[in-house]
């Protein structure tokens, strides 16, 4: 006990001495000649691979095409967003300026904040227009990435939004859901398929999964409809009497006497479970959520079928958009062709199309990619039906969204609503529940707009 | 324990200072100085600056960037009327509240059982009760929805085999269970954390003072009061203290426990989320830090009642 | 002394109920390194059907990605040299703010007070700007510098170098201590427990450290362990590799394990005999 600060310490200095002379031996890299920030671990390794599969990475052949090296960074969200905004803000700050970002749809809105003509990102129309990807991309895939008709990412994904559901238990039940055309029909169907199960055995089987707090499903079913909570200009559609009905339905679906969904706990792997044991019985799945039940490891091969959404009025769209990514060119980067030609080569080509396939079996939004034949494939999983086939039917008709800095906090007011009409389907207290609505909602307006202008000046 | 300073014992002692070379003394004077000057020089750097730039900020609005207006307390009185903002703070509040009633004596509890001499293999049991803060908060996210799922999660086979029939309760997506779901983390991420340092603590407490105390017939509870309290109390008024401070400024876990999300009707949603989301989801960063600095009010004045009523009892 | 064997059974029921709520867990963790991607949240703790299929998969693949061995000396490097830093001056402060009545005493201690009232995301964009112009972006003295410092170790240690007494202070004046050897002969011996358990949680926190070396280092090559671990983990659209990060996960606690388990009693010593008692 010779050393006051105790052996602990003493150890500690003698450990940091040897690790940092082996950091200081270590040599540092040059910067690569391209820099692209993304911040999903399953996209860095679709562009250099994860050192165990064998043959060339997008970026070698990259490298092979062009002698440029690329360097793939993994950084976080939260980090992405603070270096970004330490970039946009300092103009002089060229050092550590990426040549490519990926951001996801749900951190974009920040920064659609200042005026059109002072987003970080560098608009990408005519870019789009010359090289003809503009027309070869779904349009209603670039709305969410573009401010007031100004496109500022390239979509990496689609997201196409259908019904998943188990067909062997809907079957014995003698339902056959997908003649379901309107949310309505489907919603009796439901009720019977869930009649069925509480007299044979299995009274605790929902028919479907749908959170009751959570107004997630809820923008999915106004997608449908071709309404926004906020368009790209943060015009409010709140008080749409549309938005009221289709709340009002959606409470009536997971509260009081019609019920007939449950709740999932978030997180990964919990509601594949559910739905594996028969305890909830369908889902609404964009094509990621597919693809985690088929890699979760439970046996439903022959046991799934996939439907297009029902609707309300029949001119919704059988389907909705959930998710993403875009990729963007900060308007400070180094050489805004260099990173285009990059963009093309990740995003476009047909390299980057087979990488993306192998890696995370999500529908690109390039129109002539769906030709490739692994989209037409019977997919043992859904009763061998050709899933890829009625996604990319689906993307088609894909509706338009919109993201703004304040979706998120309409979508927060929406909530609210969505548990006040549920406490009152819930208390038997709901007999004029679309009137309510209609104040409630516009209450949630009158909050929304309230922020949007603070947040605003006159210009 | 006196606590009379260096200079006014020496006054009062008779014995000189034997060595009284001018170095010594000059080292004497200064050394206090010079043993909080890393501190002083790095905080001014560190702190201070990031601090004030943090509050100009929170007079302006920013809306793009190199584009910030100055609008006094706008910002301010937009908080007055922002219901996010007061649910926040009742979220805030009502969890460290509620968290301390239980950690501190929970913690304090297990210590006092550890420290006794009953217990064999103590070295097993602190290693258990201290494992939990080994983890990060990502693995707790993961682990609890695991844990708290609904219909196969452990907690409720747990429960349901306790009460005898099926137990499906929403943990996570019901506004009530999840700000219980929150306390359940934060309370298996910390009690063994505080229990270590209360052990330490306790040890330090002199055991002769015990062995005067029953000579003198005092039993079990008395001992406690009389001889455990005291002798930890510096370390306990400070653990209350910064778990106030730690609970007060909550966020990471709510954040990662509901996928980066407030949560169900936003009952996760804590002040510091709320600046979060305002800063970076939305990029008002003028907003977000007059949210930061109503916070810092919200705190001092939380342990300024702290510490006043620890100088009463102090007093008495 | 009598021992009663009731009263030993009383105090073993909660804190063996308390020591199974907290290693759960970490048998889950265990469990979950072992299982293939497709059982890791199917089975809760083993796949007893198939106990066959328990692979080391995917620590495989874990070293197989780059960097994991970087970053597990990255992160020794750090926490070591961190923890000693803070330690050191933590009691040095601590001790002065204790033991002198110093011009500026009071003013600074409110001052210390007061910044542990900050949330640390109101700083950052202000640090980061800082440490910008400074050119340390990228750099750990991005991390060490700032991080050198620690007001909750100069208070523990105050209240905890406010048990040492006077008496011995002014005796090792009058023998001519300098100030200093004060600090290192005798007061840091009386605290030994603070110090160990004060060192073990810095370290923790050093080791876990993720929100700001996340935002301050921009090689992957000098990333840190948890921050090469949670980029792994992504919005469910993304498909995680939970049951490598999971590997991760428990690779990068072992390390914390060991040193807890040598220096246990160094962590947590008793009184060191004769100071106080002699």
């Amino acid at each position: 006990m010779t050393f006051p600060l105790g052996k602990p310490i003493a150890l500690m200095i003698l450990a940091a001495l040897a690790s940092g002379l082996f950091i200081a031996s270590r040599g540092s890299r040059d910067r690569a000649d391209l820099v692209v920030w993304t911040f999903a671990d399953n996209h860095a390794r679709t562009y250099r691979g994860d050192g165990t599969n064998t043959g060339p990475t997008l970026v070698s052949i990259f490298r092979h095409n062009t002698g440029q090296s690329v360097d793939v960074k993994l950084i976080g969200g939260q980090a992405t967003n603070l270096r970004l905004n330490s970039i946009f803000d300092n103009a002089d700050s060229i050092t550590d300026v990426p040549d490519l970002v990926e951001i996801e749809i749900s951190n974009v809105g920040q920064f659609f904040r200042p005026p059109v003509s002072q987003v970080g990102f560098l608009p990408l129309n005519d870019r789009l227009a010359k090289s003809g990807w503009g027309n070869r991309i779904v349009a209603s895939r670039l709305t969410p990435w573009s401010k007031e008709g100004i496109i500022f990412g390239v979509p990496h994904d689609v997201h196409p939004v259908t019904l998943s559901y188990r067909r062997d238990l809907f079957e014995q039940a003698g339902v056959d859901l997908a003649a379901a055309r309107t949310w309505l029909e489907f919603q009796e169907k439901c009720l019977a398929f869930e009649s069925y199960w509480r007299a044979h055995g299995f009274p605790r089987r929902r028919a479907i999964e749908l959170p009751s707090s959570s107004a997630d499903y809820i923008i999915v079913m106004l997608l449908q409809r071709h309404l926004n909570l906020l368009d790209t200009d943060n015009t409010s559609h709140l008080t749409d009497p549309r938005v009221a009905a289709t709340v009002e339905f959606y409470a009536r679906c997971v509260a009081g006497p019609r019920a007939f969904s449950g709740d999932a706990s978030p997180g990964e792997g919990v509601w594949i479970r559910d739905i594996a044991e028969g305890e909830l019985c369908s889902c609404i799945t964009p094509d990621w959520r597919a693809g985690l039940i088929k890699n979760s490891g439970y046996d439903l091969r022959g046991k799934l079928a996939m439907m297009p959404l029902p609707r309300f009025d029949p001119t919704d769209a059988p389907t909705a958009t959930w998710g993403g990514t875009m990729i963007g060119i900060p308007k400070q980067a180094r050489d805004p062709d260099k990173s285009w030609k990059l963009l093309e080569h990740l995003y476009l080509s047909p390299d980057g199309m087979r990488a993306r396939v192998q890696h995370s079996g999500l529908l690109p939004p390039v129109i002539e990619a769906w030709k490739d034949p692994i989209w037409h494939q019977p997919d043992p999983y859904f009763s061998d039906q050709k899933v890829g086939e009625l996604y990319i039917d689906l993307a088609r008709q894909l509706p338009e969204r919109y993201v703004t800095p304040f979706t998120a906090l309409a979508t927060q007011a929406l909530t609210v609503v969505l548990n006040r009409a549920v406490t009152a389907v819930q208390s038997g207290d709901d007999a004029n529940l679309n009137r309510h609505l209609g104040g409630w909602l516009a209450e949630a307006d009158a909050e929304v707009r309230k922020r949007i202008d603070f947040g605003r000046f006159d210009e | 324990m006196s606590r009379v300073a260096p200079e006014q014992s020496d006054a009062q002692d008779e014995r000189p200072i034997a060595k009284s070379s001018r170095l010594w003394a000059w080292q004497h004077h200064y050394s206090p100085y010079l043993f909080v000057a890393p501190f002083v020089i790095l905080f001014c750097i560190f702190l201070v600056f990031p601090l004030s730039r943090s509050f100009s900020l929170s007079f302006y609005k920013t809306i793009g960037p190199r584009d910030a207006r100055f609008v006094g307390a706008a910002n301010y009185r937009f908080l007055l009327t922002d219901w996010m903002f007061w649910l926040a703070v009742a979220n805030t509040v009502g969890y460290a509240i509620v968290f301390l009633l239980i950690q501190i004596p929970a913690a304090l509890g297990l210590a006092i059982l550890l420290n006794s001499k009953h217990v064999k293999a103590k070295p097993i049991f602190r290693f258990a009760f201290f494992s939990t803060h080994l983890v990060g908060s990502v693995f707790v996210a993961v682990l609890f929805a695991q844990l708290l799922s609904p219909r196969s999660g452990l907690l409720n086979h747990v429960l349901s085999g306790l009460l005898g029939h099926t137990v499906e309760i929403n943990w996570l997506t019901d506004q009530y269970c999840a700000r219980i779901s929150i306390l359940l983390a934060g309370l298996w991420l910390s009690i063994g954390y505080a229990m270590v340092y209360f052990l330490a603590a306790l040890q330090s407490v002199d055991t002769e003072l015990y062995e005067a105390a029953r000579v003198d017939g005092a039993g079990h509870w008395s001992q406690f009061w009389h001889v455990t309290l005291p002798g930890i109390r510096p370390v306990l008024i400070f653990m209350i203290l910064v778990g106030t401070i730690g609970a007060l400024q909550l966020f990471e876990l709510p954040y990662v426990l509901f996928q980066q999300s407030p949560g169900p009707l936003s009952a996760g949603l804590t002040i510091v989320m709320h600046l979060f989301i305002t800063g970076w989801s939305i990029g008002d960063l003028g907003y977000a830090s007059a949210i930061g600095w109503a916070l810092v009010v919200l705190i001092a004045g939380v342990a300024l009642l702290q510490w006043l009523i620890s100088r009463k009892v102090e007093a008495s | 002394m009598k021992r009663s064997p009731l009263l030993t059974f009383l105090i073993h029921v909660p804190l063996m109920l308390g020591a199974i709520v907290c290693t759960l867990p970490m048998l889950w963790l265990i469990c979950a390194t072992l299982k293939s991607g497709q059982d890791l949240f199917r089975y809760d703790f083993l796949p007893w059907d198939h106990l066959n299929h328990l692979t080391f998969d995917n620590f495989r693949k874990l070293f197989a990605r780059e960097g994991f061995g970087q970053w597990l000396i990255n992160s020794v490097f750090l926490a070591c040299t961190q923890t000693t830093l803070v330690v050191a001056l933590s009691s040095l402060g601590g001790f002065a703010l204790a033991k002198y009545q110093f011009r500026g005493r009071k003013m600074l201690t409110v001052v210390m007070l007061l910044t542990l009232l900050l949330p640390s995301q109101v700083l950052m964009p202000g640090v980061y700007e800082l440490v910008h112009k400074l050119g340390w972006i990228n750099s750990y003295a991005a991390i060490l510098v700032p991080g050198a410092v620690s007001v909750f170790g100069m208070f523990l240690f105050r209240q905890a170098m406010k048990t040492v007494p006077d008496e011995l202070l002014h005796a090792g004046r009058i023998d001519g201590c300098s100030e200093i050897r004060l600090w290192w002969d005798i007061c840091l011996p009386i605290v030994r427990p603070m110090i160990g358990a004060f060192t073990l949680m810095t370290f923790i926190g050093s080791w876990n450290g993720y929100l700001w070396p996340q935002i301050v280092l921009q090689d992957e090559a000098k990333y840190t362990l948890p921050i090469g671990l949670a980029n792994m983990m992504s919005l469910p659209e993304y498909q995680t590799e939970y049951g490598v990060l999971m590997a991760g996960t428990l690779l990068s606690i072992l390390p914390v394990i060991v040193l807890f388990f040598v220096l246990q009693k160094d962590f947590i010593a008793g009184l060191s005999s004769g100071a106080v008692k002699g």
